[in-house]
């Protein structure tokens, strides 16, 4: 039913692990093909929880520095991209905190070009008869308004197609908080859209 | 205690069970996965929240995200390799210098709005709001209520010490009163006394006194009301002649003193020569004394004066039950004063004693004594007399009128005593 997203949190532990301990010991390299191989994913996710890509950006920016200054104390427990995405929100809920934009869906590059990039996924059209621009920007502004707990757990499983377990141990908590915030986070995303 | 794992302990589902959302992402197994879509099927409600569900699930991935630019990775590795934890602690202190210049904005903002909100309450606060009299709240009253209070116990020591002290001025009241109403009724009398007696249009006579005049009449009658009557009437006497001499009283003095047994009229008699030739009401006559008629008529004929009986007057004044006579004398005012001064009182008296006829030394001392006052009286009266009618005449010749005086006098015929007749022998009488 999902389409694939373009990386996946799921990718194996082994492909970053090695990557991982040589950027940790100065391997410049390492921590390059580290950062190309999960800027998308998280400059996605931090557009889709703070909702302006320039904050993105820069967020993505101090999610790999911090990543970087810690590679040592990464113990290899999880997946790299599971901490990273960790990191990720960590930053995302401080900027949250100091200061909350309103969404914007354009985002221009230096050189003039777009940075708005094709749909996620080919999907097929909406059944409720809505154009995708105007669904977009309702569920943007949708997500805008919803809480913080529920926000990031319908980010990460619906638009950065994390599993349960991926949430629960990127943000923390149980399984089944991530089971009944998903659940919650979606009936009120529902009526979000609903309401005019 | 519930065994969730067994499908016959499962509660029912409803719409808030995570196990729709499981179901829609298909993370159940075959058997629970089998229970909820039986019971979808079975429940509209819950055929439609998956339906939604499924909708927002696919809406999501709509949104469109951004793509890291080009060279973002060169970037991020050239913070890292030129100090990447500066770089990143700078661009934190510089991200934290926007959001404190931000906060700093927003809690100006605050504070601004707060202050206003302040003011504005303290405004209303301030602001006269009229209490509801009686009502409640009554705390805005009681600023009244104190002030009321003041000014009525302020007004009611001012009357306690403004008090009029009634009793000496009740006392002045009572001594003035009968002055004042035996004044205003002896003004009356003069007036009318003056239109029947003195030649009209005589002013002296014609003006009322003014109000200084009679309150120097009170001042003078006043320590006549705590003496005798025959020293208030001896004292009396001067006081009426200088106020009568200033011509502040024109008729009389006083009804008292003019009522006290005492015989005025032979200690001064002023009246009736201030009266003569004055044209000033009179009255009480003068009293003249003469031995007889032919005296009398002597005395009229050589000052040229006429003498008129008062019995043909309204009043009917005539000859008193004690024989005296009241006459009226019609002369010019001079020839007037000078037969006052010749025949009136005490004139015979000093006659009689000049002539010898007191032998008692004592009486003829006392007797002169008498006449040189009643002479000294006369001659005043008689030069007030002849210094009114000079006066009188002035105005009468300035207004072209006659010269005519009138005055009123109490004839006395006083006829010397009979010697003794001598006794008769017995023989005789037998």
């Amino acid at each position: 039913m999902a389409g694939q997203p373009e990386t996946s949190v799921t990718d194996p532990a082994a492909a970053d692990g090695p990557l991982v301990a040589r950027a940790a010991a100065g391997d410049a390299g390492a921590f390059r093909v580290l950062v190309e191989r999960h800027e998308r994913r998280i400059v996605a996710l931090l557009h889709r929880l703070c909702g302006c890509p320039e904050q993105a950006l820069d967020l993505a920016q101090e999610t790999f520095l911090s990543a970087h200054r810690h590679l040592g104390s990464f113990r290899h427990e999880s997946r790299f991209s599971t901490w990273l995405h960790a990191i990720a929100v960590n930053h995302a809920r401080a900027a949250g905190r100091r200061r909350r934009p309103s969404a914007s869906l354009q985002m221009v590059a230096a050189d003039g070009r777009p940075l708005i990039a094709e749909p996620a996924a080919d999907l097929p059209p909406v059944s409720a008869g809505l154009e995708r621009e105007e669904l977009a920007r309702r569920i943007t502004t949708a997500l805008d308004r919803l809480d913080d707990r529920y926000r990031e757990v319908v980010v990460l499983a619906d638009m950065q197609d994390a599993s349960y377990e991926e949430i629960a141990e990127t943000l923390d908590i149980p399984v089944g908080t991530v089971r009944s915030r998903l659940h919650r986070g979606r009936t009120e995303l529902q009526a979000l859209l609903s309401t005019p | 205690m519930t065994n969730p794992s067994d499908p016959t302990n499962r509660p029912p589902l409803d719409a808030d069970d995570p196990r729709v959302s499981e179901w829609i992402d298909g993370r159940l197994a075959a058997a629970e996965a089998a229970e909820v879509e039986q019971a979808v099927r079975e429940s509209p409600a819950l055929t439609r929240l998956v339906a939604d569900l499924q909708a927002v699930k696919e809406a999501a991935r709509l949104v469109p995200v951004v793509s890291p630019p080009e060279g973002f990775v060169d970037r991020v590795l050239h913070a890292v390799v030129s100090g990447g934890g500066a770089a990143a602690h700078a661009t934190d202190a510089e991200s934290d210098r926007v959001v404190e210049q931000e906060w700093r904005a927003v809690e100006a903002e605050r504070l601004a709005e707060e202050r206003a909100e302040a003011e504005a309450d303290v405004a209303q606060a301030v602001s006269p709001v009229r209490q509801p009299v009686g009502g409640a709240d009554s705390r805005g009253a009681w600023p009244w209520l104190s002030v009321g209070a003041a000014l009525a116990a302020g007004l009611l020591v001012t009357v306690v010490l403004n008090r009029p002290d009634d009793t000496p001025r009740e006392i002045a009241q009572v001594t003035a009163q009968p002055e004042r109403e035996r004044f205003a009724a002896d003004r009356s009398v003069a007036t009318s006394a003056a239109g029947e007696v003195s030649p009209p249009g005589a002013p002296a006579a014609a003006r009322p006194p003014a109000r200084d005049e009679a309150a120097v009449m009170e001042k003078a009658l006043q320590p006549l009301q705590d003496q005798p009557p025959a020293l208030a009437a001896r004292e009396a006497a001067p006081a009426a002649r200088e106020l009568q001499a200033n011509g502040m009283l024109r008729q009389s003095a006083s009804e008292d003193a003019k009522a006290r047994p005492a015989d005025l009229d032979g200690l001064a008699a002023p009246k009736p020569a201030a009266a003569a030739g004055l044209g000033a009401p009179q009255d009480r006559p003068a009293v003249v004394t003469v031995e007889s008629w032919t005296e009398f008529d002597r005395l009229l004929e050589a000052h040229g004066i006429e003498a008129k009986p008062l019995a043909d007057r309204e009043e009917g004044i005539s000859a008193d039950p004690s024989g005296d006579w009241t006459l009226e004398l019609t002369g010019p005012p001079a020839a007037i004063g000078a037969f006052l001064a010749a025949a009136g009182e005490g004139r015979l008296a000093r006659r009689r004693a000049v002539a010898g006829e007191e032998a008692d030394a004592g009486q003829q001392a006392e007797a002169r004594k008498q006449a040189d006052k009643a002479e000294e009286a006369a001659a005043n009266r008689g030069a007030v007399a002849k210094s009114a009618a000079r006066k009188r005449d002035e105005e009468a010749v300035g207004r072209g009128r006659g010269a005519a005086g009138r005055v009123l006098i109490r004839l006395v015929i006083d006829q010397p005593p009979e010697p003794n007749p001598k006794p008769e022998p017995e023989a005789t009488r037998e």
